[in-house]
Order: structure tokens, then sequence, then C-alpha cells
């Protein structure tokens, strides 16, 4: 049966009229449905069709066509307005579009060769988008299938970690995780198999089946553990547990911690990173892209690397190779007080067939900072700005996960929040030219295990860019190291000592929750943080238990004071986030 | 008529007795259940009397606004006029606790007090 | 080597530090801020000192009377100083801090903490929503508006109507936001009585009980909020939303002792007040280590929290000396019927004189009747003009009444 076929069987099973067209593999949807559901449930099963490489969902439901249309027209008076208005006279040779782990990862790996690159943002700092809101957990590569691009670059971008997080002085902690198997992993199958089968399939065969496909998808030292093994390598796990399978190379990373890293040393090595930077449309001739039009002007760039994450099908569109359609998935997390941390030593996952329909990937895991985090859900949002969390999300989390520990007091949580996945309806990685421009690379539809691969990711885009022409030279000048600001909170009491000596700001401690010192936010400040979460991406202050409650106006004085703005101008973080608004009286300051 | 009735709650307990206040010549209090509501409800109705907290803006001191109070209680229909008497107001540190302020504040004979010490500072 | 180290400068760790030197020890007191007074310098209203001296004080000025008696009686104040890590040895306690000057090792023979508590926020009480600036404490504005001259908002929406949102209502209203609005799941403003009064029906300041915030709106600042109406156990009732247009959001929904330290050095917390147990000397479960005011308990005047620091210097004294015999066993107090927390925890000591209970009442009521009673028997009762929750009540007895005894309960009936 050809594509085309198989393609409309899928869309005789709605009784809607869809339109759709087949063009290099991508196919086109337009026409009108009832609900998002919908356009979501039609997009999937489309995408699953082999032979799709990409799914453009143009279909409409109710609400959707206007706010598509608003910001079209948005983007197309800044172009009008910006299109020959030059920021830079240089020509690049690559613009990255985005400054998430993957674009920031991009152009840390292009640094190292002699070019002229430079990585636009629209947001006022790196890692604004899904990077911010991720859980840290650097995968296996144990979830993704065989013959999928992700498993290749999990894989690889996973074994990459040690040596890059060493080389940006970047936390990193190889964990490992536990796969956990207790009878509620097959409750749905319970009739199929009675007595004594259920408990044996549970100990023996799942486990084994689950080593089998690690082994396939070629990760090595998988181990089997079952009943008080399980308990020995985690001891607060629940005791029904009847099995689990180990899987070594699990890691865990601050993202965003990641992210700011790559961007400086990026910086360093001579890419030029452009800050509230909107990419609004292109200038192309024939399928070649010259310039960049952006909300501050052109730049003139010979290749051009869409990483806009969530917003890289917006971007696709702008240069006329539409090839994809995001559909946003939300999911929420929630963070415990460090004082646990010692509950959780593992990346903990309980295995369910079939997987959890809301939170399909999530787990429990700590932090490197030594917090514990539960989480993700997975809920498809109509909204790419969606991200707020509701209190049926937090005691859906609560519900899903305080089986597996049933010992950790639910109270103790101190933050939640949530990010939207940039998935395509075709799941898998996009990262091959596109289609109608032929120095445009699609870097998209990067979503679970996006932060694992990244790093492969960022070697594979190089690569690809490499076969659309760019050249290559290896930079002798390259620098790949960079430090983080250091923290009073890990320093030994002779090392705090002598710095204070030095600047007697280290010992300033302006957030007790995390121990954090007016010299780290100052140097945050002075590294380039321009608002208030900035400062705490970079030091962590206000991230404790108290959050915020104590150290806010502490934190914002010393940005005021070192930014030589007013404190009422002060952003939490963007120019529309000022945290105050009005003096007493109406009087002066 | 409708105009004679104010409604307080009554201060002198946890209870907070939701006093009816009937004025006229002759004041009555209901809804008190003791005679300290009865006391407090009389008072209220004739001359409710509070202390206005604010603060002003002082120039070299640690912080920037200096934080002052009326010295005594000011009837309460001037309450908002003598907010308004503290707008602008600029004093310099140093300044010691119960400094004058300002004087007879909004013409209530009662002066605006400092609370507390502010050094002065570079 | 110190007698006693006190930390926390605020009124409790004043009035203990005080009094401790005043009976000729060396003490040392350290505060994590750049002045003393704690919480109290940015309370610029009146109303402390009612209790103690009778007259109606503000609270820097209330502050001020223990700053000089700290002054006046040689404790070593040290400022701007961060606790890092407490250690308990054999026969005294390990500080180490850090401060501009560098690190150092201070060696106590007993510790008084009086470190206080913080408030509760949004993510403690699960608002939903979005995350965007314009969210604060109560306590955070108050010191906006009172040490900045800042306003948060123009206008902003006050969730909770304890006595700290009603006194920020007040400043709000008075320093010139443009319109303020406040709500409160409780049927009736849980402050005092008088803050009620005189910080929203004075002004007429639009308030609606039995409602409270579910959602936050807006994605970089605040918009506007979802309230929703709640029943009496504070449950939403679905399908009484409705949004509420405002630019920020102010949380006065409780406070939360920082237990954490206490913890760490063995200290058992009590669930119910989030505190360390205590005895009547407030001396918590590790010998030697006492704590005073919030981190006790929240206490509703400072009246009362520094009266309970002087008990505690006493136990400091006796601590010192090696005097006070304590008993064997130590007599529980547990809360009863109607009883949420009870303060102290135990009765450890054999001495004479009398015992301060506090409780916090489980309901609001009339012409209440409370009973001390153990083993079925009612050993005393008291007569209360009239309780509630948010009120704080206090009961002397005299060690007699509950000597000999294992376990003594209070009820409210």
């Amino acid at each position: 049966m050809s594509i085309s076929r198989k393609v409309k069987k899928v869309l005789d099973g709605y009784p809607h009229d869809i339109s759709y067209g087949l063009d290099h593999g991508i196919v086109i949807l337009e026409g009108h449905v009832d609900s998002h559901e919908e356009w979501v449930d039609i997009g999937l099963k489309v995408g699953e069709v082999e032979g799709v490489e990409g799914v453009v969902n143009e279909i409409t439901w109710k609400g959707r066509e206007g706010v598509k249309n608003k910001r079209k027209a948005r983007l197309k008076k800044k172009f009008e307005e910006n299109k020959d208005k030059r920021s830079t006279s240089k020509v690049y040779d690559v613009v990255i579009i985005g400054g998430g782990i993957i674009g920031c990862s991009i152009a840390r790996e292009l640094s190292k060769f002699e070019l002229d690159a430079a990585l636009l943002e629209k947001e006022p700092d790196v890692s604004l988008g899904q990077t911010r809101a991720n859980n840290g957990m650097v995968h296996p590569g144990l979830a993704p299938s065989k013959h999928s691009l992700k498993r290749e670059l999990n894989v690889k971008g996973n074994a990459l970690y040690p040596k890059l997080c060493d080389e940006l002085d970047v936390p990193f902690k190889r964990v490992g995780s536990l796969i956990l198997i207790t009878p509620k992993t097959l409750k749905k199958y319970r009739k199929y198999l009675p007595g004594g089968l259920y408990t044996f399939a549970l100990k023996y065969v799942l486990p084994w089946l689950v080593k089998r496909k690690g082994k396939r998808n070629g990760l090595d030292g998988i181990e089997v553990l079952r009943g008080d093994e399980v308990l020995k390598e985690e001891e607060n796990v629940t005791e029904e547990v009847l099995s689990a399978v180990k899987i070594p190379s699990t890691g865990i990373v601050d993202p965003y911690e990641l992210t700011i890293a790559l961007y400086e040393n990026a910086e360093k090595n001579g890419v030029d990173f452009y800050l509230n930077t909107e990419v609004v449309g292109f200038k192309k001739q024939d399928d070649s892209i010259q310039r960049v039009i952006t909300d501050e002007g052109y730049l003139s760039t010979r290749y051009v690397v869409n990483a806009a994450g969530l917003h890289s099908d917006e971007v696709a569109e702008l240069a006329d190779a539409r090839e994809f359609t995001m559909h946003p998935r939300k999911g929420v997390e929630l963070l415990f007080n460090k004082r646990l941390e010692d509950q959780v030593d593992h990346c903990l996952v309980e295995l369910t067939i079939p997987s959890h329909p809301t939170s399909k990937g999530g787990g429990i895991n700590p932090t490197v900072h030594g917090n514990i985090i539960w989480g993700p859900t997975a809920e498809e949002v109509k909204s790419k700005e969606d991200t707020s969390v509701d209190k049926k999300d937090i005691d859906k989390i609560m519900e899903r996960y305080s089986s597996i520990l049933p010992d950790l007091p639910e109270s103790e949580f101190i933050r939640y929040f949530a990010g939207v996945r940039a998935a395509s309806f075709t799941e898998d990685f996009i990262i091959r030219p596109a289609k109608g421009a032929s120095n445009l690379l699609h870097v998209a539809g990067i979503q679970s295990p996006g932060v694992a691969s990244a790093p492969a990711i960022a070697e594979y885009s190089v690569e690809r860019l490499h076969e659309m022409g760019l050249s290559l030279v290896k930079d002798d000048d390259f620098d790949g190291s960079r430090k983080k600001i250091d923290r009073a909170a890990e320093m030994s009491e002779n090392e705090l000592k002598r710095r204070i000596e030095e600047d007697e700001r280290w010992g300033n401690i302006v957030c007790t929750c995390e121990m954090v010192s007016e010299a780290e936010i100052v140097e945050a400040l002075e590294r380039g943080a321009a608002s208030f979460d900035a400062v705490k991406r970079r030091t962590r202050a206000g991230m404790g238990e108290c959050q915020e409650s104590y150290c806010l106006l502490r934190i914002a004085e010393i940005v005021s004071r070192e930014l030589e703005i007013p404190l009422n101008k002060v952003k939490k973080e963007w120019d529309e986030s000022e945290f105050f608004d009005g003096i007493v009286r109406g009087e002066g300051l | 008529m409708s105009d004679d009735v104010k409604e307080v709650l009554c201060v002198r307990c946890p209870k907070g007795c939701r006093l009816k206040l009937l004025l006229g010549e002759e004041v009555a209090v209901k809804g008190h259940e003791c005679r300290l509501g009865e006391e407090y409800g009389k008072k209220e109705a004739t001359d409710p009397e509070r202390v206005v907290p604010s603060t002003v803006k002082i120039m070299d001191a640690r912080w920037p606004r200096l934080p002052v109070r009326s010295e005594r209680a000011v009837p309460l229909v001037k309450v908002e006029e003598v907010i308004e008497e503290l707008r602008g107001l600029e004093v310099e540190a140093p300044v010691k606790k119960g400094d004058v302020i300002v004087e007879n504040v909004a013409e209530t004979s009662v002066d605006m007090i400092a609370e507390r010490d502010m050094e002065r500072e570079a | 080597m110190k007698d006693a180290v006190v930390i926390g400068g605020g009124p409790s760790g004043l009035a203990a530090a005080s009094e401790l030197a005043k009976k000729q020890y060396e003490i040392k007191l350290l505060e994590r801020n750049d002045e003393l007074g704690g919480l109290l310098q940015q309370c610029i209203h009146e109303g402390f000192g009612t209790i103690l001296f009778d007259e109606s004080l503000s609270g820097p000025e209330f502050a001020d009377v223990f700053i000089e008696k700290v002054d006046d009686a040689g404790v070593e104040v040290e400022l701007n100083t961060y606790v890092k890590s407490v250690e308990k040895k054999d026969d005294h306690f390990e500080i180490l801090t850090v401060t501009g000057e560098g690190v150092q090792n201070i060696s106590a023979r007993s510790l008084v903490y009086a470190i206080g508590c913080r408030e509760r926020n949004r993510f403690e009480i699960k608002i939903g929503g979005t995350r965007p600036a314009g969210v604060y404490t109560a306590g955070t504005v108050q010191r906006l508006v009172n040490l900045y001259g800042i306003l948060p908002g123009k206008d902003p929406i006050i969730v909770g109507g304890g006595d700290v949102g009603l006194i920020v209502a007040r400043h709000l209203h008075l320093e010139g936001v443009d319109s303020l609005m406040m709500v409160y799941p409780e049927e009736f403003f849980s402050g005092l009585p008088r803050n009620a009064q005189q910080c929203i029906l004075d002004f007429d300041i639009p308030y609606k009980p039995r409602t409270t915030v579910k959602r936050i709106i807006g994605e970089k600042k605040v918009e506007a909020v979802e309230l929703v109406e709640v029943d009496e156990n504070w449950a939403p009732i679905e399908g009484t939303e409705e949004t509420y247009g405002c630019d920020s959001v102010i949380l006065s929904v409780g406070l939360i002792p920082y237990s954490e330290k206490v913890e760490e050095l063995g200290a058992v917390i009590d669930p119910r007040t989030g505190g360390p147990e205590v005895n009547e000397f407030f001396e918590t479960s590790v010998d030697g280590v006492f704590s005073v005011g919030n981190l006790v308990q929240i206490f509703d005047y400072v009246d009362d929290a520094v009266k309970m620091s002087f008990v505690a210097a006493e136990g400091v004294d006796d601590y010192l000396k090696g005097a006070g015999r304590k008993r064997d066993e130590p007599v529980r107090l547990k809360p009863g019927k109607n009883v949420r927390s009870i303060v102290p925890q135990r009765i450890a000591h054999e001495s004479e004189g009398k015992i301060k209970i506090f409780f916090r009442p489980g309901l609001e009521k009339e012409n209440a009747k409370v009973d001390i009673r153990s083993e079925g028997r009612v050993l005393k009762s008291f007569k209360k003009r009239y309780i509630r929750p948010s009120t704080l009540e206090e009961l002397e007895v005299s060690r007699g009444v509950i000597g000999g005894k294992k376990e003594v309960v209070v009820d409210v009936r």
C-alpha cells in the first residue's frame, strides 16, 4: 500500500472532511474537527504511518485559527520594519535559532571550528523554554525503539556527558536508574496470568525482556534485581516491589546550569549571542536563505539551524519549509525539600504496561543539588505557553508516585512547575536539511530524551551542516574549559576563610536556605544575568525551602545596586515582569 | 434613620462583638455583651480616634524610609489628612527615636514622631 | 567559652540574651541581618507592649526597649552572621559562623534558638496557575512598603484575613494603591477584632469571606486571579469561580517555625506546632538547647513571647548552675478534645512555682470550659470568656496540680 493510501485509511476512521497532501514524505492535513483531542489524535495516527517523515497539521478546531492569524500579523509587521535594517556588518557562516540546550550545544560545537556563528534567542536569557522545566535525567537510551534516531543519539549523548560536564565544570552524576516492577506493572493483564504465573512473569519474564531490549539498544552493564536485592539498592522503595532492572549509565544534570555553561563557553570561543531577539522572517534567493530577519534587524548568513524548540514549526513556516507541526505536551514536576536528599539514590521508574496515559516517562529522580523531583506528567495542551499548574496536577503526581516511596512525606514538596515539550507528530527527532530551503537545517521535535541526547545532537547536526557544504576547519584556539561560579556552600572552612579575606562579600550570606553569598550573586550579574530569575538560575539563591520569602528583597537590593537600576525596576525575568509598581504616596525614591 | 446607625467591631476582647451604635443626643449601644463593649461603643460613636503609623523619606540612612507615628491618637476622620500631610516630606539622618517630624499634624494638636533612631550613613 | 549563645536577634532572642547577661553570664547574640529587632523593625504600627508595659508601642519602639537592655547588660552582639553549623560535643556546643570578617568557631555551654518563623508561600497552599512576577508574602510587602517605600502594585489582592494581612491592607490603602481587595477562607477575619476594625472596616476596604485564590493568571506579570468560594472546611465549591483583575497577590496564609536547624541537632519536632518540643523552661529534647519565640509556636502577642523568654532564661540559669532537679520521667502534656496544640509539651522539673501552658483551641466558643485532666480525673478547670482557633490561650497552673502524673491532657468543652 502506498503512503497516500495508508494516510487515507487513517483519515477514513474519523467522521470529518479532512484533505491531505503528500510531498516528499511530508503530509499536510487540512480540515476542521470538533476538538483539540481529535486534532492531536489524527496527527499522531498519521505520523505513525510508515514512510511519513513529517506531519503538518493545519486542521483547525474551535479557537485555533484566530490565535495563529494574530501571530502572523504581528510577525509580518515586524518583518516589514526590519527587513532592510542591518544589525551587523558580519556575514555569518551559521545562524542558530533558539537558545535552549540544543541550540547552545550546537553553538558550542560550532565554536570548535574556524567559522562565524551567531545564536538568536527571543527570550532575555538562554534555557527559558522547555530546557528550564526539565527534570534533569540523562536517560540511558532504553525507551526509544532500536532503529530510531532518538536511540542512536541518546546512547551516544549519554556517553559524552562525563567529559562535557568536566570541561564545563557542571555537576553530573551517574546515579543509575532502577526500573521497578511491582504488582501494578501488569495489572491490566492480571486476568490472563492466573495464580503464580503473574508473580513469575513479574519476577522473571518481564525483567528479562527489559534487559534484552536494553542490550539490543546498545546498553551495557544491565542487571536484574529481585526482591530484597532491590531494597538493598534503594531502601525506601515500596516493599511490594518484585524485581527491578538496574541500568548503570543513567545520569542526572541540571539542564539550565548546563545550558548556561554551554552559552558562556560558546561565547568565549567567539559565537555571537543575540538575546531578546526574535526571528520574524527570512529573505531567500531561490531556495536558499540569504538573511535572517529579526525584530532587531537582519543578519546575513550562509547556513541556518532551526533549533527553536516548540516554535520550530513557526520558524520552518517563515522559511517556507513547513515539514512538521509541534503539538505542545505539558509536563508538570514537583520538587521536594533537600532535607530528603538521602531518601533516593537512583532514578526510579515504575514500569506499567501499557504505559501510564498521563505520565509516560515520568518517575522519581534525585537532582544534582540534593532535591528529589517527581514527574513529569504528559498532557496535550492547546497553547505552547501553557505552563500553568493546577492543584489537580499536583494531586495526580502525588497519587501516581507516592506508592513507590511510601514513606516520603508528601508535605515536603517546596515547588511545582511545568514545561511544554516540543513534540512532533512523528515523535522521533527531526534532524535533516529542510526540503524547502537548501541551507536550513531542522533540529526539531527534540523532546525527551533531548537533554541526554544534546551533546550527540550537536555533533550530528554539525556533521549534517558539513554535508550541506559547510567547511569545517578545527580552530586551534578553541578553549573548551569553563569555570562555574564558586559556591560558598560547597567550600571548606579554610577555603571560605581565604575567600572572605580577599573579598568580604563571600561572608555575607544572602540566601540562608541555600547558603548563597553576595559574592556569588554579584558574579552572576557580572556574567550577564539581567534579572532576578537569571541570578537564581546561576546561583540557586531563592531556590530553597522558603522559596524567596526571606531573601527576595535582599537579592533584589543587590541586583538594583549592581545594575544601577532603582529597586522598583528590578525584573523577575522579562521587561514586562518588573517586580514592584509604585512608590509610597507617589513620592520619589 | 439609617444614617444614624453605625456598625463597629468591639475591640476590647477577641470575641469582637458587632456593635450597633444608634447615634443621637444620647448614644445607644446595641449588640454588646459586656460592660466593656458598651463603654467602647460610646467612645466610637462620639469620638473615634486612631494612632496613625506611616513612613517618611529619609536621606543618608540605612533605609530609605523612616517610620513615624502620631504621638497620640487623632480623630479617625483626620487619618487620611494626616497621611496627606506627610506627602513629599524628607528628613535627613541622623534621627532619634521620639524626634518630632511634624508638629501639630493636620491641626490635630498631635505631633508626628520618629519611631526609631536612624544613624547617618554615607 | 560562652555560657550561652543566643541565635536570632528578634524580640525573643533579645529578651533571653539580656535576661541572661543580667545574671552575669557571658552571652553572645548572633543575628543574620544588619540590625537587631527582627520582624518588629518592619511592624511600624502600634499595639505592642500593652501586656508588658501597659503602653502601646510601635514595633521599632518595642524592639528598642530590648535592644537597649541587651546593650546595657553587656551582651556581645554579632550582626550579619550566618550560622553554618552547630555541633554537640560532650559538655558544650561548637558553632561555626560565617561573616564578612571570616569564618569563626564559637564554643558555648548552652544554646538558645530564637530564629523565629518564615511565611508560608503559594506552593505550600497549592495555588494553581502561572508563576509570574507579582506574587509576594505579606511580610515581604510590609518590608517593601515600610523600609523601602515601594508598593507591590497598583491593584493588589490580599489572601488571608489574619493580623499580618490586615495590617498590610491598611498600609497599602493609606500609602496609595488604587484599589485593594481582601479574601479569606474563614467566615470572618481571623485576625484580632481590633485589626479587622481599624485596618479594613475603618476604611471600607472590600473583602470576601469564605473565598480563596484558586489560580493565578498572567504569563509575565500577574493580570488576574481566579477566586473560588470555599465551604466551612475550606474546600473549593465548584462552579463559584470568578476572575478578579489585579496586578499583585499578597499572601498572608500562615507562618512556619524555622525548625530545621534544631531538628538537625536532634531535637524532637512537634508536628502540631511545627516547632521543637519543649519543657516548661523551653528546653528542647536536647539537653542545653533551648528555644524561644515563634520558633516554638506562633505567638499572637510579642509580649507573651518575650515573657516566655524570661522563663527560658531561668531554665538556662538552672542548666548552667546544674541546679533544678529533673524528674526521672517528665509529665507529658497532650492536647485533648478541641485543642490543636499545646506548649510546653512536657514538664521536666521538680521545682516549685507555677507553670504557664499555652494552647490553641480547635473551635470558636463562648464561655468555654477548659479542663486539665489525667487518667479520666479532672485536676483543674478554667472558664474562658471567648476562645477561637486564631487566638492562643494561656493557663497558669501550680506544679502541685499535675505533679506525679505521667500524662496530662487539656480539653475544651
